[in-house]
Parts: C-alpha cells; sequence; structure tokens
C-alpha cells in the first residue's frame, strides 16, 4: 500500500499532447476513479503509472519512491504494482493457479508458501475450486475475479484497473462493482481505476478524478463533483449539468444571489466568491420547474416533451437565447407541446468557479 | 524521496537487439556486400575491367534476354491459371474448396528439379507413361519440353499457386459490403467483378505478379533439366554451367552474373513491394466473407474445370515419375514384367551419395529450421513490438536472401568462404556447413513471418501481465511468449524444412563431395541418364513433403491464419 503522486506529468504523441501537466496526489489506501470521455489520456495516464511508456515530463512517485522522472525509468517489472487489464489477459497456456502464482514463482516464492498464497487469494474471489482450471473454461465474470487475484497475490502496493468491467454484461458488471467495493473495503489496497463510466465511478470511488484532454479537470469526492463542479466541462460531463450565463450580485459566505435572464436566482457559490457580471451558473434538471408564463419565471418556448414512463423530458429554450436548450422533468398528468410559450421557475444552482481547469 | 534505482532500461533487450542485428548483418548484409564488392571493386579496387569483359559477353545478353522472355511467359501462365482459380475459389460456391486449394498449392512445394523431372517423364518420346498407352512419339523425335516453350509452360505451372495465394488473400479481406452494395446498385455479377472486384484487387495482383516473375527469373531447377540438354541457357544455368566448369577461378565473372539476375529480381521486388505498401491488405479473421456468387446449372461444369485443370497440373505428372521410378530401365513401358522396385533398392541401400544425401538433407533442413526459430522468436518480438529505424532495417535485411534468386547468395557465399575464416583460420569451403549457412541465411525469412504473424494476433497485455508480475525480459520470452508463439513457430520450422529438404538452387552451386543434398543427386541422376533412379528418389522425397504436408492438418486449428500456404 502506498500513495501515488503524479507531477506535472507531460506525455506527447508527436506533437499531440496525450497528457499535459498532469498532477495528482492518491493517498494511501485511497479508491481513486479516473473519469473522462474516450480520448481525452486515461489509459495513456495509467500506461505512465505502470512503466510501459515513459513521460517526457514529469515525476512519478510510488510509496516515496520516484520511479519515474526524465532522468530515471523504473522498469514495470520492478514497480510492485497489480494490473487490471481490460482484457483480463490471463495467460491461456497456464491453469487458474498457475496464472495466480506467476508472480510469486518469478520471485522465487517456495512452493508450499506459493500455494498457500494462491489459495488465499483465490478463496478472496471465490474461485478456489477453480484452480485446476484453463482460463478458456471461466465465464466473463470469473476470468475478471482471476486477473484480480492475480495482482492481488503479490500484495501490490498499487492496483491499477483499466476499464476492467467494460467487457462484461450490465448485470454482471453490478455484482463485479459490488466486489471491487468489497475487496476494497477488505483490504484497503490503494486502487487507481479508470472507467468512462460515471456510475461506476461514483459508486466505487472515494476520490474521482476527471479528465479532458490530456488535462486534469478536477479531483474530488464524487458529491463534491456533482455539487460544486470546478469548470464548465465538468459540470457538464457529471450528471448532464445546464450551464446558463448569469450576473452574481449578492455573494456572502457560499450563497448568492444570481440573476438569470432577467429573474433572481438564489444559488451556492465557493466562500471567496466575487461578485462578477459574466458568470456561469451550473443547474439540475431537478432545479428547473415549469410554471406558467407571468412574473418571476423566465419566458421559454418548448422544443419537444419525450415520455419517459412516469415523466416526461421536456426541453425547453429561454426565449432570450434560443440557441441554449434546457431540460425540465415534468411530471405525468400535466403535459405540453412543442411549441407551448411557458414559464421556467430556478429553484437553485451552482456559481462555476472559473472557465479554467482547477487547481488539484 | 528516494531514486529510483538507475537499472540501465533494458540492457538485456539492448543487447539481445544488438546481437540479433549482428545476425542479421552476417546473414544477409555481409553476403550480399561481399557480392557486390566483388563486382564492382574485386580485390578492393574500384575497376569495372570484369563487368565491362562479362556484360559485353555474347552469351550473357542472350541469356539475359532468355533468362526474361522465360520470365515474362511464365508469369503470363502463372497468371491467367492462378488469378482465374483464385477468382473462383473465393467468389463462388463451389463444393470442396479445401481440398481442391490443398490439391492445386501442392506445386508450390514440389520443387521446380522435380516438377520438371516428372513432366519429362509424361512427354517425349521414351515416356514409360506413353509407351504404356501405346503413345509415344517415334523414337529419335526431340523431347518437346526441352525448349523455351518448355521451360515457360512449367514455370507457369509451377508457380501458378503463388499468384493463386497472393490473389486469394487480397479477396478474402475483400469487404463483403463493397460487392453486396454493387449489387443492389442493380449490377449483374460479372460487372460486379469488372467493375469493382478487379480495380480493387491490382494491388495484390500487381504484387502476385512481380512476385512470379521474380521467382521465374530465379528459378534454377526446371531451366536445368529442360535448358541444359535443349542447349537454351538463362542466367541461372549459365552461372551453374560456368562455375561447374572452370572452377572458382571465374568467381568474378558468375559474381557479375549474380549481381545482373539479383538486379532483375529487385525491380520486381520494388514493384512487388510498393503495391503491397498501397494496400493494407492484412487477413483480418474477423471479417466476414462476401456470400459467394451461386453458379447455379454451371456449377458442376465449373468444378470439373478446375478438378480437371488440378489432375492435369498436379496428377498427372505425378503419375509419369512413379511409373518411370517403376520400371527396370529408361524407355520400357510398365507392365507386370517390367515392374520393379529394385531402383527405390538401389537409391535407399546402395548408392552411397543417396544414403549421404539423405542425411546431409535432412540434418541440414533440421538445422536450419531450429536455429532460424530461435533466431526468429526474440527477432520477431522486437520487430512486432518495439519500433525503431535500425529494427526496420533489420526487417528489409532478412528478406533480402529470400526474395533475391538463390544463385545470388550461393555465389555469395562461395565468396565469403572460399578463403579460411579469419580469426578462426579453418575453412568451411567444400563442407556441407557452407551450405547450412546459406540455408540459414535464405530462409530465415519463412521462419520469421509467420512468428511475426503469431505476434500480431497476441494481445499485447498477456506480456505486460508477466512484466507486471516482475518478470523480466528473458523470463517473459520463456514462460509466456515462447509457448504463446509455439504454434506459429513450429508451422515456420516446418515450412523451412520442406523447403530446404527438397532444395536445389544453392546447393548445386555448393555441394562438394560427401556434402550431397537430396535435389543435387536427383539431378546429377538424371543429367547422367539415370532418369529410373532419379524418379524413385524424386517420390521418395515427395512422400517425405507430403507426409509432412498433411500432418499440419492436424495442428492447423492452433495455427494463425494464413502461415501455411496449402491450408486454406
Ligand atoms: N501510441 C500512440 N501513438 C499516438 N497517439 C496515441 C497513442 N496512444 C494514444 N494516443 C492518443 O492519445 C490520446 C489519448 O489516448 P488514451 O488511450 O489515453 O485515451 P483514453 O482516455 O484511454 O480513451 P478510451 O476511453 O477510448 O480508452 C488519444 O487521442 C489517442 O489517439
Ligand atoms: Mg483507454
Amino acid at each position: 500500500m502506498a500513495r501515488l503522486t503524479i507531477d506535472r506529468l507531460t506525455k506527447r504523441f508527436g506533437d499531440y499532447k496525450a497528457l499535459d501537466a498532469v498532477s495528482l496526489d492518491v493517498r494511501d489506501g485511497e479508491f481513486i476513479a479516473i473519469l473522462g470521455p474516450s480520448g481525452c489520456g486515461k489509459t495513456t495516464l495509467l500506461r505512465l503509472v505502470a512503466g510501459f511508456d515513459r513521460a517526457e515530463e514529469g515525476t512519478i512517485a510510488i510509496g516515496d519512491r520516484v520511479v519515474s522522472s526524465p532522468e530515471a525509468h523504473t522498469p514495470p517489472e520492478d514497480r510492485r504494482i497489480g494490473i487490471v487489464f481490460q482484457s483480463y489477459a490471463l495467460w491461456p497456456h497456464m491453469s487458474v493457479a498457475e496464472n495466480v502464482g506467476y508472480s510469486l514463482r518469478v520471485a522465487g516464492v517456495a512452493a508450499p508458501e506459493r500455494e498457500r498464497r494462491v489459495r488465499e487469494a483465490l478463496e478472496l474471489v471465490g474461485l478456489a475450486s477453480f484452480a485446476e482450471r484453463r482460463p478458456a473454461m471461466l465465464s466473463g465474470g470469473q476470468r475478471q475475479r482471476v486477473a484480480l487475484a492475480r495482482c492481488l497475490v503479490a500484495s501490490p502496493s498499487l492496483v491499477l484497473l483499466d476499464e476492467p468491467l467494460a467487457n462484461l454484461d450490465v448485470h454482471l458488471r453490478a455484482s463485479m462493482e459490488d466486489e471491487f467495493h468489497d475487496f476494497h473495503a477488505r483490504t484497503g489496497t490503494t486502487m487507481f481505476y479508470i472507467t468512462h463510466d460515471q456510475a461506476e465511478a461514483m459508486a466505487l470511488a472515494d476520490r474521482i478524478a476527471v479528465m479532458d484532454r490530456g488535462q486534469l479537470m478536477q479531483l474530488a469526492t464524487p458529491s463534491e463533483l456533482y455539487r460544486e463542479p470546478a469548470n464548465e466541462m465538468v459540470a457538464g460531463f457529471i450528471g448532464n449539468g445546464l450551464i446558463v450565463p448569469g450576473e452574481v450580485r449578492d455573494a456572502n459566505a457560499g450563497r448568492a444571489m444570481a440573476r438569470v435572464f432577467g429573474v433572481d436566482v438564489p444559488v451556492r457559490c465557493r466562500p471567496d466568491q466575487k461578485l462578477a457580471a459574466a458568470a456561469k451558473l451550473c443547474l439540475r434538471s431537478r432545479d428547473l420547474v415549469l410554471a406558467p408564463p407571468g412574473p418571476g419565471t423566465i419566458p421559454c418556448r418548448v422544443r419537444r416533451s419525450v415520455y419517459q414512463g412516469g415523466y416526461s423530458r421536456v426541453e425547453i429554450a429561454p426565449e432570450a437565447m434560443p440557441d441554449l436548450t434546457l431540460e425540465v422533468h415534468q411530471p405525468e398528468g400535466d403535459p405540453v407541446n412543442s411549441g407551448d410559450a411557458v414559464g421556467v421557475r430556478i429553484a437553485g444552482g451552482w456559481v462555476i468557479p472559473d472557465a479554467g481547469p482547477a487547481a488539484a | 524521496m528516494a531514486h529510483a534505482h538507475a537499472i540501465p532500461d533494458g540492457r538485456t533487450e539492448r543487447a539481445l537487439i544488438y546481437g540479433l542485428a549482428l545476425l542479421v548483418g552476417l546473414l544477409s548484409i555481409l553476403p550480399l556486400g561481399r557480392l557486390l564488392l566483388e563486382g564492382f571493386a574485386p580485390g578492393g579496387n574500384p575497376s569495372l575491367t570484369a563487368a565491362t569483359t562479362t556484360l559485353s559477353a555474347d552469351i550473357t545478353w542472350r541469356a539475359t534476354r532468355n533468362s526474361i522472355e522465360t520470365a515474362l511467359g511464365g508469369t503470363l501462365i502463372a497468371v491467367l491459371v492462378g488469378g482465374t482459380v483464385a477468382i473462383i475459389v473465393s467468389l463462388t460456391d463451389i463444393r470442396a474448396r479445401n481440398a481442391f486449394v490443398f490439391l492445386f498449392v501442392l506445386p508450390l512445394m514440389i520443387p521446380p528439379q522435380i516438377t520438371a523431372l516428372a513432366w519429362l517423364q509424361v512427354v517425349g518420346p521414351a515416356s514409360p507413361m506413353l509407351k504404356m498407352l501405346g503413345l509415344a512419339p517415334p523414337l529419335g523425335t526431340r523431347n518437346p519440353l526441352y525448349s523455351r516453350e518448355g521451360i515457360i509452360l512449367l514455370l507457369g505451372i509451377q508457380y501458378a499457386p503463388l499468384v493463386f495465394l497472393t490473389l486469394r488473400a487480397g479477396l478474402r479481406s475483400l469487404p463483403r459490403e463493397l460487392i453486396e452494395a454493387g449489387l443492389s446498385a442493380g449490377a449483374r455479377r460479372l460487372t460486379v467483378l469488372r467493375t469493382i472486384v478487379l480495380p480493387l484487387m491490382t494491388p495484390p495482383l500487381v504484387a502476385g505478379i512481380a512476385l512470379a516473375f521474380v521467382s521465374c527469373v530465379g528459378n534454377f531447377g526446371i531451366p536445368a533439366f529442360l535448358g541444359i540438354p535443349g542447349r537454351y541457357p538463362v542466367l541461372t544455368t549459365l552461372i551453374y554451367q560456368r562455375l561447374s566448369g572452370l572452377g572458382p577461378g571465374v568467381l568474378g565473372e558468375v559474381a557479375i552474373l549474380s549481381v545482373l539476375i539479383g538486379a532483375i529480381a529487385m525491380s520486381g521486388i520494388l514493384l512487388q513491394d510498393f503495391m503491397l505498401r498501397r494496400a493494407d491488405y492484412r487477413i483480418t479473421t474477423t471479417s466476414i466473407a462476401a456470400r459467394p456468387f451461386e453458379l447455379r446449372r454451371w456449377r458442376l461444369p465449373v468444378e470439373i474445370g478446375l478438378w480437371t485443370l488440378s489432375l492435369l497440373v498436379v496428377v498427372l505428372p505425378l503419375a509419369g515419375l512413379i511409373i518411370t521410378s517403376l520400371v527396370t530401365a529408361y524407355g520400357v513401358p510398365l507392365n507386370a514384367k517390367t515392374a520393379t522396385l529394385a531402383n527405390y533398392a538401389y537409391v535407399l541401400f546402395d548408392y552411397a551419395a543417396a544414403k549421404r544425401a539423405f542425411v546431409n538433407s535432412f540434418a541440414l533442413s533440421a538445422g536450419a529450421a531450429l536455429i532460424i526459430v530461435v533466431v526468429a522468436v526474440p527477432l520477431a518480438y522486437f520487430l512486432v513490438w518495439r519500433r525503431s529505424r535500425l529494427l526496420r532495417f533489420l526487417n528489409i535485411a532478412a528478406e533480402l536472401p529470400y526474395a533475391l534468386p538463390g544463385v545470388v547468395l550461393a555465389i555469395a557465399s562461395i565468396l565469403i568462404f572460399l578463403k579460411p575464416i579469419p580469426l578462426l583460420g579453418f575453412s568451411i569451403y567444400n563442407t556441407v556447413w557452407i551450405i547450412f549457412f546459406a540455408y540459414v541465411a535464405r530462409f530465415l525469412v519463412l521462419g520469421l513471418r509467420p512468428v511475426v504473424s503469431g505476434y500480431h494476433q497476441l494481445d499485447r497485455a498477456l506480456e505486460e501481465a508477466a512484466q507486471v508480475a516482475g518478470a523480466g525480459l528473458l523470463r517473459r520470452m520463456v514462460t509466456i511468449i515462447l509457448p504463446l508463439v509455439a504454434p506459429a513457430a513450429a508451422a515456420g520450422a516446418l515450412l523451412i524444412f520442406l523447403t530446404a529438404f527438397n532444395e536445389l538452387t544453392v546447393s548445386a552451386l555448393l555441394w562438394s563431395s560427401g556434402a550431397e543434398t537430396l535435389g543435387v543427386v536427383v539431378f546429377s541422376l538424371e543429367q547422367g541418364g539415370d532418369s529410373t533412379y532419379a524418379s524413385a528418389l524424386a517420390v521418395l522425397t515427395l512422400i517425405v513433403t507430403f507426409a509432412l504436408m498433411l500432418s499440419t492438418l492436424l495442428l492447423a486449428k492452433r495455427l494463425p491464419q494464413g502461415v501455411l500456404p496449402w491450408r486454406d
């Protein structure tokens, strides 16, 4: 178990910056998820941490040992980490027990000790009775667990997982999610978990690092990400936040009054939020309520209404800004039609602190 | 913070790469460099005297013209036959496809000299087969195969499978949507073939043409059996006759001739390389083959045509060969009185050179296969999973000795080993070891290619998983990679064994008494007029070859697709 410190890590492919000065500090025993859209550099980051690739700039330290820096590079075989690959990468010519025991054999652990530890690892993932099988004869979920047992058997200081559930069906995902969670709770291993599935990240991680285009956008707990996104990208990416322009008129100790499309709205903000004429607000659908047009409401027009079972998802556009689309959930029994003029009341929101990436 | 202990990143790795580079250099760059040196700077002094003398000789130009003529003719036949068959086999619903492909590509695994020998048993006034059927022309008639046309015909038959395989690979990777889009646009099947399939197949077709041309130019077995008696010299036979008639004294001259034939072949290689680069037609196992065109009432006639063709070009000559091997004397028809196994007994038990040749060919082929696989597994590892300029260069270097005609490498080997090896002080010239060197150099790429495609089908994460488990390069190589690429390596080894076991071109120039190969003994028996013995020995080598080919079908499922030419 160890902390992982990544400092201003930069990786280029040609002149494309796949990682741009990413800094990240993972605490000992923490479960951290790396979340971001496809191509944002998650796998690149993981491969640098594992040591498969070298970075041009920046350092990586595991525990208090610098394993990557522009001057020195510890090869993967000497990093004492575990990885679960998306494809599992189980060796087809070895039995389950041989797969799991491989790193111990490499380390020269004597046979009785090795067998004991392999058994323990397999018991941990509930596959003790499968030790002699070949990987080809296991189901997807079982393979996943063998891969997990294999990476844990040597008690690595750090476990890296690259979208480990991406190849599984929905039901298996949910149960494997629980297993990862239990496993982390039991062993307290530092986990570095890559995913592009928000729900997965929220369910599992102590903290989530959101990445976009090679940069770290925000590193925070799941609820903080949802409630207090640091910038527009995070606000829009996490939970489909709606972003609207507004004027911060009065801010004090985390509460502010903002003027949005001519209506005053009470919102949350940072304690140090300054007054601003052109700020951005993050709204959630549940903060918006449809009302008859009138004073205190924002005049809007209904674009379309999609029945979702129990409620309708209504897309509306403010008259003052017809290009912007807001989404409102409208309870059943109160239908609106496209083209209708409606009013919208805003119950709350969050003032996005700045436009650039947050300092982590 | 403590600093990473300064493990020099991949010291083993670097040592291994440089070791492999040195080896490939020795096997490829050194011989070819030595040959060029001899051609243009004999003894180290730049001089074009030898070159101009040789190049201005009449015979040089006759042989060059003959080489090009026969190569073009052979290529034309190979393309017509191989191309048509590839299209029919790939795009239509003929039955028993696998069996047919196996039979059709068989000539590729039959060495050219045996092809020639076999055809000589089918036609000609003394053919025991024709005598048996009562069809033999009167004695004294010249065998029509001893001619330019004979050489062209047999070259075409020999290399039609080569064009077939190149084109078939291309047709297989043709996305079926392209054909279906054409059909749904209302085009007839023949129109789709003409306007969509064939244009898309230009790159593999041109590549196949170039490959066939290069193979024809470099072929020795067929012109040796047909052209030498027919007084129709080509470059390969000219080199052979000069060297075997006059000895190492003419090395300077044959070096020039080798450079000449190498240059002709190189033009074909460059064309092929260029075309293959344009069309990325790696065989993707996931792509679904196009739904075959239904031939309906034409199916049976087409099938009959195909099978007749392959019976004509494969079974007929083999039958001729077998019949000759069973008669008491050449020119005698086969019947109850003349049938005998004495020819087999003679080459197996009495004829010392044949017995030696069996041992030599077997040991040379097995040894070369083994060494090459040991080199190919780490070499392919770096070629596929690491990229650098040095490695790209090594890849090309490894291809050259096989891509260029065999005589080029043979002459180069003589030049290197004529004198004792520097520092070591002993000579391998006139021993079996010079043949061994040439085999390893020439067939390296035959082992390398299947292993490379084996790596391409491996998930790199399998190796990385071992790496994070703490395993160093050598251990990963032995415990993870070797078991996973073993089937591909076995296929490569087998391909090398079969090719070397039947080889003539290189050993015809490098053999010495006591260091004969099977190819050489068949050749000299036939040259001495002992067709019955030659046929018996040829039949025996073919039996070994076919048995090994069939045995591979058993492990076929574990092999990457496209590494064994005879497996569809
Ligand atoms: N070896 C490489 N050479 C060139 N570009 C690369 C290489 N590897 C990755 N890239 C580029 O770097 C960027 C980040 O890739 P990366 O694989 O890290 O994305 P990712 O966040 O893991 O995406 P996904 O969710 O799709 O797996 C991509 O634009 C990719 O095209
Ligand atoms: Mg990825």
